[in-house]
């Protein structure tokens, strides 16, 4: 009984060592990307058209305050915004489904819109769940969005362009 | 001095074909099924397909446009399957063939690894795969507009 007890006393110090040495000091970061321009080029037609925005940036830019090499333990996204421009024409819009990419990251859906698009809103995405490679998008300091929208009229032939601004909370290695 | 350019020109040709070659996927596809139609776009450096049409637009249970309602993610079921894109990722690497991307079944929620293989200019072959490319499924996808010869 003695040598029981003794045992999972070891066994549980040697488990808590192992947890308290793997787990590694980390930095809450909330990083919001400027105001991307989200651009379907016109011609478009009735049903779902693909509009595009990129940000382009350096984790130095994002992470000024640290010093040395910046090590990223996690990232997610937690809002998607999204707005008509004023004073422009809009034809009827319904339903949006946001995805992004970047060089080393695949195509990953990141959030859902499931209302009908007004030119006098802004607009909060639901965001997935599950989310992937979210980091490697970050570490590849080049985000493609891609906004899949559908398209209540028949036919529309200006360009159509949202105001689009995403949200991530990013932990650094400390 | 004439051979450099010589050379120059020769990889620039050889580029130009290579790029032309790679969005030779660019256009709508059906699928052996026939029960939708697919647009392949190219999106910076790879090419994408997304539902464009559906013969069943409707779910027969809800009277509603069909959604992703197997998806894994319970957040992102309400996704629609027209517009869904199904296709992702694809590298052209060659001699006709694509890789390196992903094909989506909305009917199971499951995504597989995919290759490409073009046929010729109006047919491909579509080969999904669960890790080893000799345990997959093959499908003929035609294209929809026929290309000019």
């Amino acid at each position: 009984m003695n040598i029981k007890f003794k045992l999972s006393g070891c066994l549980a110090f040697l488990m808590l060592l192992m947890t308290t040495s793997c787990s590694v000091e980390t930095e809450k970061h909330v990083i919001t990307t400027p105001v991307l321009d989200l651009k379907a080029v016109g011609p478009l037609f009735e049903g779902s058209n693909t509009s595009t925005a990129t940000w382009e940036f350096t984790l130095k830019e994002l992470f000024p305050e640290i010093e040395g090499e910046i090590i990223l333990e996690k990232a997610k996204i937690t809002s998607i915004n999204i707005q008509p421009k004023s004073g422009i024409d809009y034809p009827k819009i319904g339903k949006m489904v946001m995805e992004m990419k970047s060089k080393y990251s695949s195509m990953n859906r990141i959030g859902l819109l499931e209302t009908n698009i007004q030119t006098d809103k802004s607009y909060d995405l639901q965001v997935a769940d599950a989310q992937e490679e979210v980091d490697v998008a970050i570490n590849d300091e080049r985000i493609t969005f891609v906004g899949d929208f559908d398209m209540l009229q028949e036919d529309f032939y200006e360009d159509v362009v949202f105001n689009l601004q995403v949200t991530f909370e990013i932990e650094t290695r400390k | 001095m004439k051979n450099k350019i010589f050379l120059i020109a020769f990889c620039l040709m050889g580029y130009f074909a290579f790029a032309q070659e790679a969005d030779d996927i660019v256009g709508v596809w059906e699928p052996g099924h026939g029960k939708a139609k697919v647009k392949i776009d190219k999106i910076d450096d790879k090419y994408y397909g997304k539902i464009v049409w559906l013969k069943e637009a409707k779910d027969p249970e809800t009277g509603e446009p069909k959604v992703d309602k197997n998806n894994p993610d319970e957040s992102m079921q309400n996704v629609p399957l027209r517009g869904y894109r199904i296709l992702k990722d694809f590298v052209y690497q060659g001699d006709g063939v694509w890789e390196e991307g992903t094909i989506y079944d909305p009917e199971n929620g499951t995504t597989y690894s995919c290759v490409i293989n073009m046929k010729d200019e109006n047919a491909m072959e579509i080969r999904g795969y669960v890790g080893v490319k000799t345990f997959g499924r093959s499908d003929t996808w035609r294209r929809l507009t026929m290309k000019k010869k």
